[in-house]
């Protein structure tokens, strides 16, 4: 006790004694008015936009208008603390974040601050949260692939390193699902991930951080919080902080995945803000440079080339529908800045089709060359196979009798949306994915009741595990699919079949 | 009233005063008139009364005041009743001052400290601060007894902080982000 109390008394000594400090020159300025998180003042001249200021009282703000004799700026944190006429004090930065490994793992609030009760962060460095996204010369085309481990997207709708993939749906369609599932699916891997909130309930944050660290996800993650009840101020700046908490590692020449959930709530943070410093409001009431605000922000998204670090920022953005409304103003916006779409749709979802991702009107830009060899060989055909089964399903309803091909087509067909199914926080390596998809659309599971697909695969994978993992591991190293690695596949998935007769064949017609 | 407005009003009131060279003797009129107006509110609030005619507030304001203001102040008293700003009558003229301080290049330095400055140091620092910023100034001395010790010197929107107050804080904030 008596060592503690000398170790506080010498260190604050030394603070003391340590304390060198010369006249203070500071810019100031005057409140005039403060209200809604946002506040006027006068003076302040020579700030910046998007400059940091210093209200006291430990309460910051940002400059976001600068006006002929008044600067209107948004409060990050309690706007109760000021007062008009408070003094404030430009601090001559853009703002910052801390940046650095010290964040992996830890839940921090838009500004860079712990929330998870884990103690101080050592940041390694400070990045300005507004950055010039990598121009054209210092990118690279999108070709290593992001696993996300959910089959559906993995074969049709891949994801590369460098991406800006969209994740539009209504609410309760499984978009938070299908963006968590990708980062626990790169536990063990080469991924950082980071997980941006906006407005969202603290409730539901907090499920995400517990199943995240169960899962032994938040090894590789950074968490960053703007909840619901945070101020607007601080859901605007949070993507952007996010983002060069990741441009750090990019830098450092890693792949970092960031998802941004959402952007609609973003975008309605920042048309509060707008208004409130009235800035004319446009269509739906969002300012005029809504777009510019989420195109500068997912730019930064890059895949970088060997001479600038080889590093990578793959953007998976969230946009919330409304009723399915995919042409409202902010979703035709990010549509247009992403590369592609993933589109999760509540029909399919009630109809037990989870992830409900709509295949037709979900898009990969980048395509499939960021796919490993032996995947791009299966998807291919899946897709083409998804296609003819919804034309025929279709027709089939009218309840004609079909030929046999046709018959046979539509079997496949059940079966192949009964793969596509998959459970929640329940990622499959990519080389089982394949071995999957293979058995699939070669017809090897129509003899298997509709019904226990699922139960079939469940079994295929832990058989592959225990008695057939050198094809496992031969997919994985070389990622193609030769003649010979077919021909095992078949073999095995036959053989698999042998043993399970009496629950899965499908009993004969007659 | 938006700062912006008032500007035009201090704005034009220079102008005019410039003008006519009456500038200075203008200025003083409407301070005088303001410091009556402080000193009787009721005065004031019949002035400032939206229900009270202009020619009654014409009257009463001529019939106060008499000739001891011209004729352009006068017009400017009526021009600011007529416009319902008589209210920011204080700021027109702190505005006044300080466009006029600016077009005569001269800036306004406030010194805090906690004794009222000699005579010497108040020479001292005029000159220093006139030799750093490069233009004439004025100085005026304010005592603030919650600087502890040592000045704080504001041109414009600059401030100079080095009263002990302003140290303790600066220590205070260091020692709290301490680790």
């Amino acid at each position: 006790m008596s060592k503690n109390k000398d170790f506080v008394i010498e260190s604050l000594k030394k603070q003391i004694t340590d304390f060198d400090d010369h006249v203070a020159v500071d810019k100031t300025g005057h409140v005039v008015e403060v209200g809604d998180g946002i506040a006027k003042i006068t003076g302040l001249a020579e700030v910046m936009s998007a400059e940091m200021l210093d209200f006291g009282d430990n309460v910051f703000g940002v400059a976001l208008n600068l006006e002929e004799d008044l600067v209107g700026a948004m409060i990050l944190g309690d706007y109760l603390k000021i007062k008009e006429g408070t003094v404030v004090k430009s601090t001559g930065r853009i703002l910052q974040v801390p940046v650095g490994e010290g964040m992996i793992g830890r839940v921090v609030d838009p500004l860079g601050a712990p929330i998870d009760g884990k103690g101080k962060i050592e940041a390694a460095k400070h990045y300005p949260i507004e950055k010039i996204a990598p121009g054209v010369i210092t990118r690279k085309s999108v070709h290593v692939p992001v696993q996300t481990g959910i089959k559906a997207i993995d074969s049709m709708i891949p994801i590369g390193r460098g991406q800006r993939e969209l994740i539009i749906g209504d609410r309760q369609t499984g978009k938070t699902a299908i963006a968590i599932d990708t980062i626990i699916n790169q536990k063990g891997k080469d991924l950082l991930c980071v997980y941006v909130a906006i407005g969202q309930k603290e409730s539901k944050i907090a499920k995400i951080v517990a199943k995240l660290e169960a899962e032994g996800a938040m090894d590789h993650t950074i968490i960053v919080v703007a909840g619901a009840s945070m101020p607007a101020s601080l859901s605007y700046i949070a993507p952007q902080a996010g983002c060069a908490m990741a441009e750090y590692f990019m830098d450092q020449g890693k792949d970092v995945l960031i998802v941004y959930d959402d952007l609609s709530k973003h975008a309605v943070a920042y048309r509060e803000i707008s208004l409130l410093l009235k800035r004319p409001p446009g269509r739906e009431a969002y300012p005029g440079d809504v777009f510019y605000l989420h195109s500068r922000l997912l730019e930064r998204s890059a895949n970088l080339n060997e001479d600038f670090g080889g590093g990578s920022i793959t953007a998976l953005p969230i946009i919330e529908t409304q009723a399915g409304d995919i042409s409202a103003y902010i979703p035709t916006n990010v549509i247009s800045i992403t590369d592609g779409q993933i589109f999760l749709e509540s029909d399919l979802f009630y109809q037990g089709i989870r992830p409900a991702v709509n295949v037709g009107l979900s898009v990969s830009r980048v395509g499939s060359s960021a796919q490993i060899k032996a995947m791009k060989k299966v998807a291919g055909k899946l897709r083409l196979e998804v296609a003819q089964y919804r034309e025929l399903a279709a027709f089939a309803q009218f309840g004609s009798d079909l030929d046999d091909a046709t018959q046979k087509q539509l079997e496949t067909g059940k079966r192949i949306t009964e793969i596509l199914k998959q459970g929640q926080y329940q990622p499959v390596e990519v080389e089982k994915q394949v071995i999957i998809i293979y058995s699939v659309i070669n017809g090897l599971l129509d003899d298997i009741q509709v019904e226990k697909v699922s139960e079939f695969e469940k079994g295929l994978y832990k058989y592959f595990d225990n008695s057939a993992k050198n094809v496992l591991l031969e997919l994985k190293k070389k990622g193609v699919m030769d003649e010979k690695l077919e021909k095992d596949i078949i073999k095995i998935v036959n053989e698999y079949k042998g043993t399970v007769e009496e629950m899965l064949l499908k009993p004969e017609k007659e | 009233m938006k700062i912006a407005k008032i500007k035009h009003y201090a704005k034009s009131l220079i102008e005019i005063g410039q003008g006519h060279n009456c500038f200075e003797e203008i200025v003083d009129q409407l301070k005088n008139v303001e410091e009556k107006l402080a000193e009787n509110p009721d005065f004031k609030k019949y002035l400032l009364n939206k229900r009270v005619g202009f020619i009654k507030k014409r009257e009463a304001l001529e019939h106060v005041f008499q000739d001891f203001l011209s004729k352009r102040t006068y017009n400017f008293l009526y021009l600011l009743i007529k416009n319902n700003k008589l209210v920011n009558l204080s700021d027109i003229l702190n505005e006044t001052n300080k466009v006029n301080l600016k077009n005569n290049k001269i800036k306004e330095v406030l010194v805090e400290s906690v004794i009222p400055l000699p005579s010497e140091i108040e020479k001292t620092i005029k000159k220093i601060i006139e030799k750093k910023i490069n233009s004439e100034i004025i100085l005026r001395n304010i005592i603030n007894q919650a600087l502890l010790g040592g000045m704080k010197i504001t041109i414009g929107d600059t401030v100079i902080d080095g009263s002990l107050f302003g140290k303790i804080s600066r220590l205070q904030r260091k020692m709290e982000n301490y680790e």
